[in-house]
């Protein structure tokens, strides 16, 4: 190593930030360079002399108060930021009404309301214990619902050869609702009806474990029909009550 | 505890390094005040993004990049060009013990308000945050060639700054 090169290594010497080979390198040197040694000894004495006298500033005491204040500020300028995005607000409105949508209009609930009204039609049917209330005339049964229940709900006579054999309480929803049975030879048909409560359920067919099920809504109440008939013969029934029903 | 006190447990302790970087950057203390609370700013702007473990040096690389922003912006000078250390390279006699620890401290001020501040910043940054070659290379974005010789440059420098004041000025001044 000559004297050039020992001047560039000479800091990172002193700092320590030289690599091992370059450092033995410069020590050989110096041990016979006087002149680079001299150069090294006065570096080590600018290095105290500084360390020693340069200054060190210390934060003015009202720096941290202002430092405060303007992270307050933008903080508050950044929930601003956050409330001024409309696709926020479009978001927020289409979250709620996705789920005010679903609490109206789940499929889910409608099917297992409609899955609940056919377990009720066939627990009825197997324990024969049809109706709490038999009579095929509605003024009877019409006042015995309303002994009953805090709603009084339509109870009308479909004709198409079908006779009524009374009504029972029944639950869907873990609600009280009103159940009409009618009867024409082997059909067996049976009405269920509730207040529709701000959730009204919409018009739909299903099949479910061979029962035939319809449901919709009108004049406040909520209507689901089971039957052990076909669609069409079903759809005939549940024609003529919705006509009959909108009439009262 | 929220993301905001966080950040101001983390940081605010660092408080005086960052005034002190800042200060050794741009000359003016109301400057200097200016540029911590903006990089106070930054750093809570970024604070979601930082995964480091070294809060203090995250927080001073951000102090000098925003000293940096502010001196493009301000300065007139020609203090960011670097200094030819090829040119008259004059050794510096330390400056004799018996000046009061004042005086000392105010003659090396003044030579290094005559410094370029990319050698005033490696200076503070090795000699008083004892950060690394390699940590300056990382923050400074530079080689750690470059940093080493930056190093070098500035004590030269320095060293003739402080020539010039000596023997017979300081006499004449005490």
């Amino acid at each position: 190593m000559n004297c050039e090169e020992a001047d560039r290594f000479l800091d990172a010497y002193l700092d320590g930030e030289l690599e091992p080979g370059k450092r033995a390198e410069l020590e050989q040197h110096l041990a016979g360079c006087p002149e680079c040694k001299q150069k090294l000894d006065r570096l080590r004495q600018l290095r105290e002399f500084f360390t020693a006298s340069a200054p060190h500033y210390s934060a003015p005491p009202e720096l941290k108060g202002k430092v405060l204040a303007r992270l307050e500020v933008t903080r508050r300028s950044n929930i601003i930021t956050l409330l001024r995005r409309p696709w926020l607000y479009a978001a927020a409105l289409l979250i709620i009404s996705l789920i005010l949508g679903w609490l109206k209009f789940s499929p889910n609930r409608e099917e297992g309301i409609a899955t609940q009204a056919v377990a009720n039609f066939k627990r009825a049917a197997l324990l024969e214990r049809v109706c709490d209330v038999v009579s095929p005339d509605p003024s009877i049964v019409k006042p015995w619902f309303a002994g009953k229940l805090d709603f009084s709900p339509p109870v009308v006579l479909p004709g198409l050869n079908f006779q009524m054999r009374g009504g029972r309480l029944d639950v869907i929803n873990n609600q009280k609702v009103a159940a009409v049975t009618y009867k024409r030879d082997k059909d067996l048909v049976t009405l269920f009806m509730w207040p529709e409560g701000g959730k009204p359920i919409p018009k739909k067919d299903w099949s479910i474990s061979g029962a035939t099920v319809c449901s919709w809504n009108g004049k406040g109440f909520n209507f689901v029909c089971v039957s052990n008939m076909s669609d069409d013969a079903s759809d005939e029934v549940v024609d003529h009550i919705k006509d009959l029903v909108a009439q009262q | 505890m929220g993301p905001a006190s966080r950040f101001e447990e983390l940081f605010l302790p660092h408080l005086d390094a960052a005034y002190n970087l800042a200060r050794w950057l741009v000359s003016g203390e109301q400057d200097a005040q200016d540029i911590v609370q903006e990089a106070y700013v930054r750093a809570f702007k970024g604070f979601a993004g930082f995964r480091g473990d070294n809060p203090r040096a995250w927080l001073l690389t951000i102090v000098r990049n925003t000293a940096y922003t502010w001196i493009k912006r301000h300065s007139t000078d020609d203090k960011l060009i670097p200094f030819d250390e090829e040119s008259h390279v004059v050794p510096f006699e330390p400056t004799p013990s018996e000046l009061s620890h004042e005086k000392r401290r105010e003659l090396l001020e003044q030579a290094l308000n005559r410094l370029p501040t990319e050698f005033r910043e490696v200076l503070v940054l090795f000699e008083f945050e004892g950060w690394s070659y390699k940590a300056m290379s990382d923050a400074l974005e530079v080689p750690l060639g470059t940093v080493m010789s930056r190093l070098s440059r500035a004590r030269r420098r320095l060293q003739q700054e402080l020539a010039q004041f000596q023997p017979g000025e300081i006499d004449d001044e005490l």
